[in-house]
């Protein structure tokens, strides 16, 4: 085997664990960590650190579903399961949504919140890895991934799972923070993210690491037109994304072809 | 100007949580819009550039992007909007007003009747807080102070007219001006006229 090709081999088994580079295998098992660490105050951190303002971002993506009653929906990577209640609510009794998330500990907070708030019928918890999806070809209108997709550690995987579960003219819709092009936002947000979220991560759940792991994996997330044309690549048309708070965040949209 | 789509949410966020509010202490005015469901209406701001899209249900919901066609579309300036908002019979406000109206007009009518009827029980959402007896009271009390800001404003505003006008005289009456401005309009036409007349004199020496 060539030298160029051994080098090449290496770098397949290796991957971003925020600003570390660690083995595939590895990665998967440090998100893990991340969000069992995480998962009881989930909720509470979200609202602390996006100043409620993660609602909002999570709103305009329910714009962009189109989802109608009857429609089969995935939440993918749901954590909590915010956009399953309100998926639940739109496709009706006739309709049913997956709540879907690779960390155990993450999906019974979400499945525990969902049954306190009455939430049952037609919604299924599903224990699932976005990059080899337990589910049917074309089985979903819808496929939603909030915040979700920068942990995946083949994101060109997931997006050709997304793809393959999905039905032709469905839609995938990652919501994910990207990359602002204001210089003086860019720099306060670095300020913010790498000095205030691991502080309050320290706080609230007595972990700064993650937090500073969250700040580190936004970063080295792709930015918005390379996500677009990741998605183009995994056979997505009318591929388009929208920047929200100047570019902090990006809703993508691709249709199955 | 392209506002950010953050902005615009926490807007429609807050107009969303205060018009269902306001709407769950109407119950007539709520069954109204109720029986539009599940239609949508567009309204369209030219200046800012701004879609805000109406969709009738159970409750209002507000969004800022629709898949689906709307019923009807409202497209105007911001300042013809917030005109319309402002007169107590918006039905014939909006059809006085610059706001084009496309698709159908009777959903469009129909929110400026519902909107226009709108009578919201404040004594009922004051009684949930204190009760029904301390509600009535203090609804009374509102209703009195209520009507003196009314009556003290409209009083206000006639005398302060009366006062610029005869007074200081800065202003002339509404019958001097109207003879004014027909004055004016009658020179126009004349000016045309003569104009006119100057004209045909100087293509008749050219000829």
């Amino acid at each position: 085997m060539s030298d160029s090709s051994n080098q090449s081999n290496q770098s397949d088994q290796t991957t971003h664990f925020g600003y570390e580079t660690v083995n595939t295998e590895e990665k998967q098992a440090k998100v893990a960590d991340v969000f069992h660490s995480v998962a009881a105050k989930y909720d509470i951190m979200n609202d602390l650190m996006s100043f409620g303002v993660h609602r909002l971002w999570k709103r305009f993506t329910m714009e962009f579903t189109g989802v109608r009653k009857g429609d089969h929906v995935l939440d993918i990577a749901g954590g909590t399961g915010d956009l399953t209640m309100k998926f639940s609510d739109l496709v009706g009794p006739e309709g049913k949504v997956v709540l879907a998330d690779i960390n155990d500990s993450m999906l019974k907070v979400g499945r525990d919140r969902l049954l306190d708030k009455g939430y049952s019928g037609n919604i299924e918890v599903v224990q699932a890895n976005a990059e080899s999806l337990p589910f049917a070809d074309n089985s979903f209108n819808v496929i939603t991934m909030a915040f979700g997709l920068r942990n995946v550690t083949n994101k060109d995987n997931a997006l050709a799972e997304f793809n393959r579960v999905l039905k032709p003219g469905g839609r995938l819709l990652v919501l994910e923070f990207s990359k602002t092009k204001n210089p003086l936002l860019s720099k306060a947000y670095d300020i913010y993210s790498f000095s205030a979220l691991p502080m309050m991560g320290k706080l609230i759940t007595n972990d700064a690491e993650s937090y500073r792991y969250l700040a580190e994996s936004i970063r080295m997330h792709p930015d918005q037109e390379t996500l677009k044309s990741m998605f183009q690549d995994a056979g997505f048309a009318n591929c388009e994304y929208h920047n929200l708070t100047g570019g902090i965040v990006a809703l993508h949209k691709g249709i199955k072809a | 100007m392209v506002v950010d789509p953050t902005i615009i949410q926490a807007g429609l966020v807050s107009a969303e949580g205060i018009i269902n509010k306001a709407l769950s202490y109407d119950d007539a005015t709520s069954q109204k819009l109720q029986a539009l469901s599940p239609k949508v209406l567009a309204i369209c701001i030219e200046q800012p550039a701004m879609n805000i899209y109406v969709r009738f249900g159970e409750t209002l919901s507000l969004m800022s992007h629709c898949d689906t066609p709307a019923d009807a579309t409202l497209q105007g300036e911001l300042s013809a909007f917030i005109n319309l908002a402002r007169h107590q019979d918006k039905h014939a406000a909006l059809m006085q007003s610059d706001i084009q109206i496309q698709g159908s007009s009777q959903l469009a009518m129909g929110l400026a009747d519902a909107m226009s009827e709108l009578n919201i029980d404040f004594e009922a959402m004051i009684a949930e807080i204190t009760g029904p007896v301390a509600a009535h009271i203090i609804g009374k009390n509102l209703r009195s102070v209520s009507n003196w800001f009314k009556q003290t404003s409209e009083k206000f505003k006639q005398d302060s007219t009366e006062y610029v006008r005869d007074e200081l005289q800065l202003a002339p009456h509404k019958l001097e001006g109207e003879s004014r401005f027909a004055d004016i309009h009658k020179l126009k036409l004349d000016t045309e006229r003569l104009e006119a007349r100057i004209n045909r004199i100087k293509q008749r020496l050219t000829k």
